[in-house]
């Protein structure tokens, strides 16, 4: 079975395919309608991608971290994720992937700000810094 | 300030809700070499944010104290 590394990257796969149908059919003239849907759809295709590579790290990775106490500088902000984290850290209950499962499927994970609050402040995980500008 | 990750689910929404229209009732325009960037975009999120996780995990966890 694929792991969700192995997941996302065949989804985004498929999309550069869906992409490539596109090719093969536009060569000449303007598009028809069916095939701007496709892109369409293949934009919604490559959010949910990473929406859901998101939530299975996510789901990984927070019951991992509460057992080597890296959940005791989370900072959450938001509600939800301060149900999320109150509920991993509660000593008994139902297995920790569970839990986390159980909050995050209520969540999209695809804008800056969720990403954000759930990589950077529970997690406590350091986004790459920008590369600085040549001048 | 507006990412262009936020750009993206924006446009994401559009379609999936709001049919891709414009307040004029036509559809919005989409170019393939626009989608192509928007994929590499995805992919390119999704394993960077992969990355840090595993540094948080794995590498370095001991970088950032509990507060």
């Amino acid at each position: 079975m694929l792991g969700p590394l192995a997941r996302f990257n065949q989804t985004i796969d498929r999309c550069y395919r869906l992409v490539d149908h596109y090719k093969k059919q536009s060569r000449v003239g303007r598009p028809g309608q069916h095939l701007a849907d496709v892109l369409r759809g293949t934009i919604v295709l490559a959010c949910a991608a990473l929406d859901a590579l998101n939530e299975e790290l996510l789901v990984r990775a927070l019951p991992r971290a509460q057992r080597r106490g890296l959940l005791a500088g989370a900072v959450p902000t938001t509600r939800a994720s301060r149900a999320l984290v109150a509920d991993l850290r509660r000593p008994a209950g139902p297995p920790l992937g569970t839990r986390a499962r159980e909050h995050l499927r209520w969540m999209t994970v695809q804008r800056q700000a969720m990403i954000e609050e759930l990589v950077v402040n529970v997690l406590g995980a350091a986004l790459p810094s920008p590369a600085p500008r040549s001048s | 300030m507006r990412t262009r990750l936020d750009v993206l689910v924006e446009r994401r929404n559009a379609i999936a809700h709001k049919g891709d229209l414009r307040p004029s009732g036509r559809s919005e325009s989409i170019r393939r070499a626009n989608v192509e960037v928007d994929i590499l975009l995805a992919y390119e999120v999704g394993h960077a944010i992969r990355a840090v996780m595993r540094q948080r995990l794995y590498v370095a966890p001991s970088l950032r104290r509990p507060a």
